[in-house]
């Protein structure tokens, strides 16, 4: 079974590595990144399903990230979720406005309801990348 | 020209031309007269020379006679014719000188014989001259005659007569005379004046036409004879044919105009003229007529004038008389009547023109009324003018003293103006700027000067941040709407020098006591360091939020996965880490409220409307909390009443505050209570009502529930972590969507709370959601 691959991109320790294990329980392939330049690294090595993407990161800011994953060909179609701290609306309309497909803000949710939200994302119909992901990897399945 | 001279010159002037075309018909038919008169002297004159020539004549023939019919004479001659002697001549001859000297007058005395010969002679010169062919001698056979002839050139008078006996011509007997009683005659001046002359002639004996005066002339002068000439020879030719004629007015010899009468005397075969000058004949006459031509034309005129002054006065009178009408008329006596009675048109002038007097007068008095009554009303007028300008001058007195306070008022302000720490200017209804203290000519660069009486658009720039355009209105709604204005945020002002400065304050219109805008006063700071401080708050309250948050977070993620890992904690360890993980829960509220605390406090928070089925809303709020409800043992009820809350307002807002209000009611309400959530649509509003069965407020904690930090006494019994915040961003949330919030509650009994929000919330700017 292929298991649908997410690139985390999260500064803080402890939240990138809860997250990432309720993730990995959940069935996905996580790879972690802690900066913004290696999270675009990462993205566009992994070529993964899902960008989970933090804004506030060293050395590279999660928008400029965002921007140069958009510029790429190769990793430009893979969809991006902000993970925000506060759910500031100037950040969440600038992400979408960047390309983002979702956003989630952190403070607000318990980790699993964010774990749900990322399942949700792949059967949603209006992703319709997503879903063919979650189809590739279930026909692989099977 | 006056008429009065127009009638007195006709007058005179017809005057003149009548007595002068009169005098002269008159003068020339008076010298006619006279001329007829003399002329008739003159014929009277003639006749009676003539006569008197007649006469003289007649006497000569008569004389001749008497000698012709001496018996003895015959006799001898009747001798003689039988035989002719010497002796008989001389006998004869005797006999005549005899009769010679007896008759007077004769100078000769002749018988001429039957051949026509002289046969005896008083005288001998003429004995034996032939005269058969001679007039006398011719005729003297048949009839006696009276002949003038010359002898030896000079005129004699020859009177001749047959000599008859018994029927028988014996011979022819001539007498000659001189012509000196005939010339006595002749120049007798009686009745001739001093120019009157006889003249008489006869036949010139050689030539045909020749005329043969007898008498010399009286005066000097050339005869004036010429077939073609009225000479004196005229008149005498016409005389010796035998024609009378009258000649009022002819040349003589001498030139003169004469006066003559022409008449012929068979005896003699004489024509005799009379003639005398015109002057004399006439003149002293028509010098007498003239004379008195001259006294009527003078005495006519002297009438004429007299008569037209009459006249032209009669005429002018009524004139006159009007005319001083007039003058007393203007002069204001309006009932003088013109005193003119004549039945004529000056009567009717003057019946006219008083009858105009009296409408003149009627209408003067109509003016005079109506003139009264203007004055009159001129007075009243006038009247209140003078009270009116007494008004005024008090006014005026009170505006004066006015002044001074205003003056001194206004140098107050100046002061204070001047003073004020923060830039200031005024600009009237037409946007020019009247008033620039101090502090904004620093903060603006533009010196006072620079600015006073500019439209403030031509110098100082209000710009947005963002965009660099206009960002002016709050100048402009201050004037149009009355109202004071906030700068907006982010609102930059253009320096002198070109540098842009964050500046914020307000305008505020300035009313006179209508309420008429007048202008506005603007005042405004450099807020260059505010900003900085601010977005140094802000950063930090953001970085600090942000960094509170993520380890809270990962606080409450770890203690979620370690109560969820199965079997793993006992139940001690699995209290414990519920009690972290409530704690950090407390903590992350305590965060959020205090961030939002802060944003509200900033007035950063954006309210963004939109569309929300309110009534959907709440219920699926309502409907998460039916856990926690049924856990608490608390009847958690909305009410339906059906009606579809449409309603245009902020999500997370709502959220809040329904939120805050239900979950205090749940906290608050003990077990076995009840909390009702019921919705009302208002006419602009929506009711959102929170009712509960719990602890209530305390009356004396009811005034200060809203404040920061404040909480129910009773309310720490239940829940020892209240914050205190709560209500607090409740309502700033409210009122930030432009609601109301109230409560009644009663201590032990219950709350109830009562949110009115307004169904279209405005939309208001701002940078952070509720967090």
């Amino acid at each position: 079974m292929k298991k649908l691959k997410i690139v985390l991109v999260e500064d803080d320790e402890v939240l990138s590595k809860v997250l990432g294990e309720e993730l990995k329980e959940s069935g996905f392939d996580v790879f972690r990144a802690f900066a913004g330049d290696e999270g675009l690294k990462l993205a566009k090595s992994k070529k993964p399903n899902l960008i989970l993407l933090d804004l506030m990161l060293p050395k590279m800011h999660g928008f400029e990230v965002l921007t140069e994953l958009k510029k790429d060909p190769e990793v430009k179609d893979i969809p991006v979720m902000i993970l925000t701290m506060l759910g500031s609306d100037d950040d969440i309309k600038k992400g979408l406005s960047l390309g983002a497909n979702d956003y989630v803000v952190k403070s607000q949710h318990a980790v699993g309801e964010i774990v749900d939200k990322i399942k949700d994302f792949f059967s949603d119909e209006s992703h319709p990348a997503a879903k063919q992901a979650k189809e590739e990897t279930e026909t692989k399945k099977n | 020209m006056k008429i009065r001279t127009i009638i007195i010159l006709t007058f005179v002037v017809v005057g003149l031309i009548g007595a002068f075309y009169g005098t002269t018909h008159l003068y020339i038919s008076s010298v006619s007269a006279i001329e007829d008169n003399s002329l008739g002297y003159i014929e009277a004159i003639s006749e009676s020379r003539k006569n008197h020539i007649k006469t003289y004549l007649e006497q000569n023939i008569e004389r001749l006679k008497l000698i012709n019919s001496k018996t003895w004479l015959r006799n001898y001659l009747e001798m003689y014719n039988e035989k002719p002697s010497e002796d008989l001549k001389e006998e004869m001859a005797k006999i005549l000188k005899d009769a010679e000297e007896s008759v007077v007058g004769f100078e000769r005395i002749c018988i001429a014989s039957l051949d026509g010969k002289i046969i005896v002679s008083t005288k001998n010169s003429f004995l034996g001259r032939d005269v058969s062919g001679v007039d006398f001698f011719v005729s003297g056979k048949s009839d006696y005659g009276v002949y003038f002839l010359k002898e030896e050139g000079v005129n004699k008078i020859f009177v001749s007569g047959p000599l008859i006996k018994d029927n028988k011509l014996l011979g022819v007997g001539v007498a000659v005379g001189a012509l000196d009683v005939l010339e006595g005659i002749v120049r007798d001046r009686v009745g001739l004046g001093e120019t009157g002359e006889f003249w008489v002639a006869v036949t010139g004996e050689d030539e045909v036409g020749e005329i043969d005066f007898l008498f010399e002339r009286l005066f000097e002068g050339e005869a004036l004879i010429g077939e073609e000439n009225e000479g004196i020879a005229g008149p005498m030719k016409r005389a010796l044919v035998g024609e009378r004629g009258v000649y009022k007015k002819i040349l003589d010899y001498r030139g003169e105009e004469v006066v003559a009468v022409s008449d012929f005397l068979e005896i003699g075969g004489l024509g005799l003229v009379t003639k005398a000058d015109r002057d004399e004949v006439l003149g002293k006459a028509t010098g007498k007529v003239f004379g008195v031509a001259v006294i009527v034309v003078i005495l006519v005129m002297l009438l004429v004038l007299v008569s037209s002054f009459f006249v032209s006065g009669i005429i002018i009178k009524p004139f006159l008389k009007i005319q001083r009408a007039i003058e007393i008329i203007e002069g204001g006596d309006l009932d003088y009547k013109i005193d003119i009675k004549t039945k004529n048109e000056a009567g009717d002038i003057a019946q006219a023109f008083n009858k105009m007097t009296d409408s003149l007068k009627e209408s003067r008095l109509g003016v005079d009324k109506k003139v009264k009554k203007q004055t009159r009303e001129i007075v009243k007028n006038q009247k209140s003018l003078e009270d009116q300008q007494a008004a005024i001058l008090n006014i005026l007195e009170d505006i004066a003293e006015e002044k001074d306070i205003i003056s001194s008022e206004r140098d107050k302000m100046d002061t204070i103006l001047q003073s004020i720490g923060d830039g200031v200017f005024v600009v009237n209804s037409q946007y020019k700027i009247i008033l620039f203290n101090k502090v904004a000519s620093d903060i603006t660069g533009f010196s006072i000067k620079e600015v006073l009486g500019k439209n403030y658009k031509n110098v100082l720039k209000f710009i947005f941040e963002k965009d660099g355009s206009l960002n002016d209105e709050f100048i402009v709604d201050a004037i149009k709407k009355g109202e004071t204005q906030e700068m907006k945020n982010h609102t930059l002002l253009v320096k002198k020098d070109g540098d842009k400065i964050p500046v914020a304050d307000s305008s505020a219109p300035i009313k006179d006591k209508q309420g008429n805008v007048l202008g506005c006063v603007v005042v405004f700071r450099d807020v260059t360091e505010e900003r900085k401080v601010e977005k140094m708050k802000s950063e930090f309250v953001s970085i600090a939020s942000h960094q509170l948050r993520t380890p809270l977070t990962g606080i409450q993620w770890v203690s979620e996965r370690l109560l969820k890992i199965k079997g793993k904690l006992s139940g001690k360890e699995k209290d414990y880490v519920n009690d972290i993980h409530i704690s950090s829960a407390r903590l992350a509220r305590l965060v959020d409220d205090l961030l939002n605390v802060s944003r509200i406090e900033s007035g950063k928070i954006a309210i963004k409307p939109e569309k929300i089925d309110v009534f959907e809303f709440v219920e699926s709020y309502i409907g998460e909390l039916d856990p926690l409800a049924t856990k608490k043992n608390i009847k958690l009820v909305l009410n339906k009443n059906g009606e579809k809350i449409e309603a245009l307002t902020d999500k997370n807002a709502l959220q809040n505050i329904v939120q805050s209000i239900v979950s205090n009611a749940m906290e608050y309400t003990p077990s076995g209570g009840k909390v009702g959530v019921s919705l009302k649509k208002q006419k602009n509003m929506f009711l959102v009502e929170v009712s509960d069965t719990g602890i209530g407020i305390p009356k004396k904690d009811q005034d200060t529930i809203f404040q920061k930090f404040t909480r129910g006494e009773n309310a720490q019994a239940v829940k020892t972590d209240g914050t205190g915040l709560g209500l607090y961003i409740t309502q700033q949330t409210v009122e930030l969507l432009g609601g109301t919030i109230k409560f009644v509650s009663t201590e032990g009994k219950g709350t109830t709370f009562f949110v009115e929000l307004p169904l279209k919330s405005k939309p208001k700017e701002g940078d952070k959601g509720f967090a």
